[in-house]
């Protein structure tokens, strides 16, 4: 038995010429709640569709478990998908949607409406069975189709943005049941969303995609803690991405690079690059503080200090948001703890300095994985 | 009282105009069709009696009008059957993009837009050529399948446009061959609108003229003797087959609304079991998935 449930060797899927997943590596352990992250158009729908069945593999091979399901129908998989619009049937009733995988595996009428009901006392929905989809609110068409998908007890759950189309407070309340139906389960659910709060919420792995291919794998406090390139940084949010041109310093705690950023201000690193090179990095809104350009922050060696004008500051309840922007136009976001910026507080238009510890100076790397 | 528009009586005239152009004379052919036994072809009326209807019936001069009668209708649904079955295999087939669908879309549509008379003559001949019979259950079939295909042609389009390829994929993906996938899903979903398809079918065939006119062989189909006995018959019985064949006509237009209607009818079943059950909501964990406004 393998110790994965999907594994993905050098998948690769054109649409005429254009390339929407390219060359991609994935393995995912089993029983992983695992979400596929990126912006529309990345390829994470065309992965979930290939796993699937939905869409011809163009190159690379997709196996589950120790089978290789490549080109195989979506009937012989043993996957099921639960749809971005649901896709309910909207001529049957809850019951019936719910029994029609069984009906498809020629079980007996009583059986699989038996099977069925308990699959909706399973999603509180046993008064509904009668409804037709159209009768149902959002919230219950989604956990229809999630019982409709589970009842065959596929290896693997594939779900497309399957909270998308609802609204905020469902969304939240729904996120939890698949969250614990998961646990409980102990099946791997692949969850392609655009939402990075539904991706560090949900996820015991991250797959980050951009144009195609895997910016970064990881758990969620990999991904949000160590952002690898500067698409990750920006897309997971939070980040502040700069960019520098390396003066020298071997790179370790006692020597850390000299970088020279865009408005000649010095930073300092860890991380070995040769002089004379160009790189990113990236510091998190909620590493970095700010206080007025006279304020006395002390001897203290281990600080990175960018100096700039306060251009937006805004209240947002338990923190306050800043962004300081450099006479190079460079912005960066600083979150404020609300007490600690009514004790320090920064006016707009105020000259401000901006500070953060070395070791929380994430250098990116500008070539994605594969 | 909300204010009606300066326009609304203008408008309101006008449509009444409309209604009675569309209507008028149709309405004098049924109001003739009632004139007395010494009655003539013209207003006014003298009396007011039921004795041309039975005439129809009666009477051979005015030709063979059950006959006819019975093959225009078997002949409609026929055609309304190969448009059916055709319009819904090529609809689907058109969903994937083969090689040279557009120019047999072209083709298929470019029969409505020859002259019918012409189409008429051409079947005719070539059945001809090919030392052939004409019959209306094959010329006539034939000619009028080049009016009523392209046509469902057109609504299958319409209605696999619409059509949501999510279903088919959920299908697929919880174990359904193509078949089941049709069967099962794709069918149950369009059967309202292939009511549709089946009406257009039907009248355009029970009423088609001109591409009937030079291929239905020894046999008249129904509109074919009317307008013969609109040469020959002069009593009122005439008007008397105008009015019995438009309330057939009307007949089976109503007939397929009420099909609509039972088939809507079947799905609010469910919705008001669902209505009557006032626990339904507590069934929910939580109440606010009820009311999260995405309907």
């Amino acid at each position: 038995m393998s110790e994965y449930d999907i594994t993905l060797q050098g998948v690769s899927k054109e649409y005429g010429s254009l390339l929407a997943v390219d060359d991609v590596c994935l393995a995912l352990p089993r029983g992983s709640y695992c979400c596929l992250l990126g912006p529309s158009g990345c390829g994470k729908t065309s992965i979930l569709r290939m796993i699937a069945g939905h869409e011809e593999i163009t190159r690379g091979r997709i196996w589950l478990r120790a089978e290789d399901i490549s080109h195989l129908p979506p009937a012989k998989r043993n996957t099921s998908m639960m749809f971005q619009d649901y896709a309910l049937f909207p001529h049957m009733t809850a019951a019936e949607n719910i029994a029609f995988g069984l009906k498809m595996r020629g079980v007996r009428k009583r059986a699989r409406l038996q099977q069925a009901e308990e699959m909706l006392a399973k999603i509180g929905l046993t008064e509904y069975r009668r409804h037709l989809p159209a009768q149902l609110s959002g919230g219950q068409r989604q956990r229809v189709a999630l019982a409709r998908a589970l009842i065959t007890e596929p290896a693997v759950l594939l779900l497309d943005e399957p909270l998308s189309a609802l609204d905020r407070f469902v969304r939240i309340q729904l996120r939890g049941e698949l969250q614990r139906m998961q646990k409980e389960l102990g099946m791997t659910f692949i969850h392609v969303t655009h939402s990075q709060e539904e991706a560090l919420a949900l996820a015991d792995l991250v797959v980050v995609m951009d144009q195609g291919r895997i910016q970064q794998v990881g758990s969620p406090q990999e991904v949000y803690g160590h952002a690898r390139t500067s698409f990750v940084a920006s897309f997971i949010g939070d980040h502040n991405v700069l960019t520098g041109r390396v003066e020298g310093g071997a790179g370790d705690a006692r020597d850390p690079l000299r970088l020279t950023g865009r408005s000649g201000q010095t930073f300092r690193l860890l991380g070995r690059i040769p002089e004379g090179q160009q790189v990113e990095f990236a510091v998190r809104a909620d590493h970095a503080a700010v206080q007025p350009d006279d304020a006395d922050i002390g001897t203290d060696t281990d600080l990175n200090v960018l100096r700039g004008t306060a251009a937006v500051v805004e209240y947002a309840g338990f923190q306050v948001r800043i962004r300081v922007d450099t006479d190079a136009q460079e912005h960066f976001t600083v979150y404020v703890p609300e007490q600690r910026f009514a004790a320090r507080p920064v006016t707009l238009d105020q000259r401000v300095k901006v500070t953060w510890k070395i070791r929380d100076t994430d250098l990116l790397d500008t070539e994605p994985v594969h | 009282m909300k204010r009606r528009s300066r326009l609304f009586w203008p408008l309101a005239c006008f449509y009444g105009l409309f209604t009675l152009f569309l209507y008028g004379p149709i309405s004098t052919i049924v109001t003739l069709s009632f004139q007395g036994p010494q009655g003539g072809l013209t207003f006014p009326m003298r009396g007011f009696s039921l004795h041309w209807f039975l005439a129809l019936f009666q009477q051979q001069r005015v030709g063979d009008f059950k006959g006819a009668f019975l093959r225009s209708f078997t002949l409609g649904l026929i055609v309304m059957l190969v448009c059916v079955v055709l319009g819904t295999m090529t609809g689907q087939a058109f969903r994937h993009r083969f090689r040279g669908a557009k120019v047999l879309f072209m083709v298929s549509i470019a029969s409505l837009v020859v002259p019918s008379i012409l189409i008429s003559l051409g079947i005719g001949v070539m059945f001809t050529q090919f030392g052939l019979v004409p019959q209306w259950y094959t010329s006539g079939l034939a000619a009028h399948l080049t009016w009523t295909l392209p046509f469902a042609l057109l609504i299958m389009l319409a209605i696999f446009n619409r059509f949501n390829k999510s279903y088919e994929e959920a299908a697929r993906d919880l174990g359904a061959g193509e078949f089941s996938v049709f069967r099962e899903v794709v069918l149950p979903i369009i059967l309202p609108s292939l009511v549709g398809v089946a009406l257009f079918g039907f009248t355009l065939s029970y009423d088609e003229f001109a591409r009937s006119s030079l291929v239905m062989g020894e046999f008249n189909s129904l509109p074919l003797e009317i307008f013969a006995m609109t040469t020959n018959v002069t009593s009122p019985a005439l008007y008397a087959l105008g009015t019995v064949t438009t309330v057939f006509s009307l007949a089976v237009i109503a007939l397929f609304l009420l099909v609509t209607w039972w088939l809507q009818r079947r799905t609010q079943q469910t919705r008001g079991a669902g209505a009557r059950d006032p626990t339904g909501t507590r069934a929910l964990p939580n109440s606010a998935v009820g009311h999260d406004g995405f309907e």
